[in-house]
């Protein structure tokens, strides 16, 4: 059980800096999601 | 043994996570691209305006079908290539009349809609496949009696058909929550459905090219229906089922992102209940029904995902999170215990890594926590008037109270469809959604 403990304490760190490196990505693809979305309705009003 | 059943519990939400991440990217992906091309000008004319047949089955719906016949009648697409038919099926209450008097007004004769008195079997699906035998349209378009569809709705399903008459047998659009402002349960039903339409669908329209009928604002062909025998009367979740069977037969259900109708939503926490554990024990018998695809290899591959994904969610995940959800209430539990008897052993632990795992679960909860978030941030930001800051408490007390309310509803209706199963009690009999 020690080995599995350990492999699972290895690959939590994984899951851990992979889930981070999600978090970061997402927070800046909602911030150029949200900017895009308020050029198309300014472009839209503009009409 | 208890380390054992910790270790899975988390692979499996991990597992969830990851499958979560895999569609949200797509998403975002697609969202991007979308936003970046997307023209202010969006009403070029269409090629052909193919005849549509529009149905809306309607129960007992006096409360709300006025709105729904209004918007129906005002849809920005030919008049003559249109046919509403408005079925009152099996009603108790004013839905014909209302509907009679309101197609009766001088503005709107010469339209082509008519209101029809049912009194068969089948519920919706019966409607459907009584209305398949007389419909002349070439395509098939149902809005439920709740629904409010956009003026533009049906052109952008059809402008979305056009694209690939060969491949798309149905095309779905979106659905918002009319009534989201009346409580904390409508408020987190519109987190939902925002987060359901423009991540899970779009991320897997745009990954893998699957979609799933709702039950309302789409478009299907008429022969294609036909030929493969109508609805299923009876099922529970007759979109799901058809949606089977479209894949089945190597065609796809298209996304028409711009296409938006407006629904009504439960107000009360028995309405939701009954509607969602409805809905569930649906997709059981669609899962039971469509198993065996997952080992047939002949069998189309949108099919063995879609089954491996319900699968997946309703009996895997939600398994792995009653587990989880146990394992912190019992050392919840054991630990307050310990306050007063210093002995007490805490059941669940990982014996002397137990101090660096809780570390690490504990960084690792709190980013899923906002990957959960985020998800939802993302569908609202992409929708315009729908990112603020209100909606963010409401995303962060849904983690904790609406989601919660999933496991209840899916263990429930497991046992409901069991129970069925063994008493050969028919369980086909359902609930109809109350409307507020």
């Amino acid at each position: 059980m020690t080995d599995i403990l350990n492999l699972f304490i290895y690959v939590s760190y994984i899951i851990t800096i992979l889930f981070a490196v999600a978090v970061v990505v997402l927070l800046v693809c909602s911030i150029i999601i949200n900017t895009l979305v308020w050029q198309n309705y300014k472009k839209r009003s503009d009409l | 043994m208890s380390e054992a059943v910790m270790i899975f519990a988390l692979i499996s939400i991990w597992f969830s996570i990851l499958i979560t991440l895999v569609v949200l990217f797509g998403a975002v992906h697609a969202l991007i691209k979308n936003f970046r091309l997307e023209s202010p000008s969006k009403y070029e004319p269409l090629s052909r305006y193919p005849k549509v047949t529009i149905i809306v089955p309607a129960h007992n719906e006096a409360i709300v079908i006025q709105d729904t016949v209004y918007a129906l009648l005002h849809l920005e697409y030919p008049k003559e290539a249109m046919e509403i038919r408005v079925v009152a099926d099996n009603c108790s209450d004013n839905t014909y009349a209302i509907a009679k008097d309101m197609i009766s007004r001088p503005e709107y004769q010469g339209v082509d809609i008519e209101i029809i008195k049912r009194t068969g079997t089948g519920g919706k699906a019966g409607v459907l496949n009584d209305l398949l035998e007389v419909a002349t349209g070439e395509w098939i378009c149902v809005y439920d009696a709740d629904a409010m569809p956009q003026e533009n709705a049906l052109y952008f399903l059809i402008k979305k058909a056009l694209e690939d008459e060969e491949r798309y047998a149905a095309v779905f659009g979106r659905n918002k929550t009319r009534n989201y402002r009346q409580n904390f349960l409508t408020r987190c039903i519109n987190l939902e459905i925002i987060t359901t339409q423009r991540i899970h669908h779009i991320g897997l329209w745009h990954l893998f090219k699957i979609g799933r009928i709702p039950g309302t604002n789409f478009i299907i062909k008429t022969d294609f229906v036909r030929s493969i025998g109508g609805w299923d009367n009876g099922a529970l979740t007759e979109d799901t089922a058809i949606s089977f069977k479209i894949m089945q037969q190597n065609k796809l259900i298209a996304l028409a992102q711009n296409s938006e109708a407006f629904q009504q939503e439960p107000e009360t926490i028995q309405a939701y209940f009954y509607q969602r554990k409805r809905w569930a024990k649906g997709n059981y018998e669609v899962i039971l029904d469509n198993i065996h695809h997952v080992f047939k290899r002949k069998s189309n591959w949108r099919i063995k995902l879609e089954v491996l994904y319900y699968t997946s969610t309703f009996f895997w995940f939600n398994f792995a999170i009653i587990i989880s959800n146990f394992l912190f209430i019992v050392n919840l539990f054991a630990m307050i215990i310990r306050l007063f008897h210093g002995q007490f052993v805490i059941p669940f632990t990982f014996a002397s890594s137990n101090r660096q795992i809780a570390a690490i679960l504990l960084v690792n909860w709190v980013l899923m926590f906002f990957i959960y978030l985020l998800q939802i941030n993302i569908g609202l930001v992409s929708q315009y008037g729908q990112a603020t800051s209100r909606n963010l408490l409401y995303s962060i007390a849904s983690y904790f109270t609406y989601s919660q309310l999933f496991i209840l509803v899916a263990t429930n209706a497991f046992f409901s469809l069991m129970f069925d199963k063994l008493l050969h009690r028919d369980g086909s009999k359902w609930y109809k959604t109350q409307r507020f």
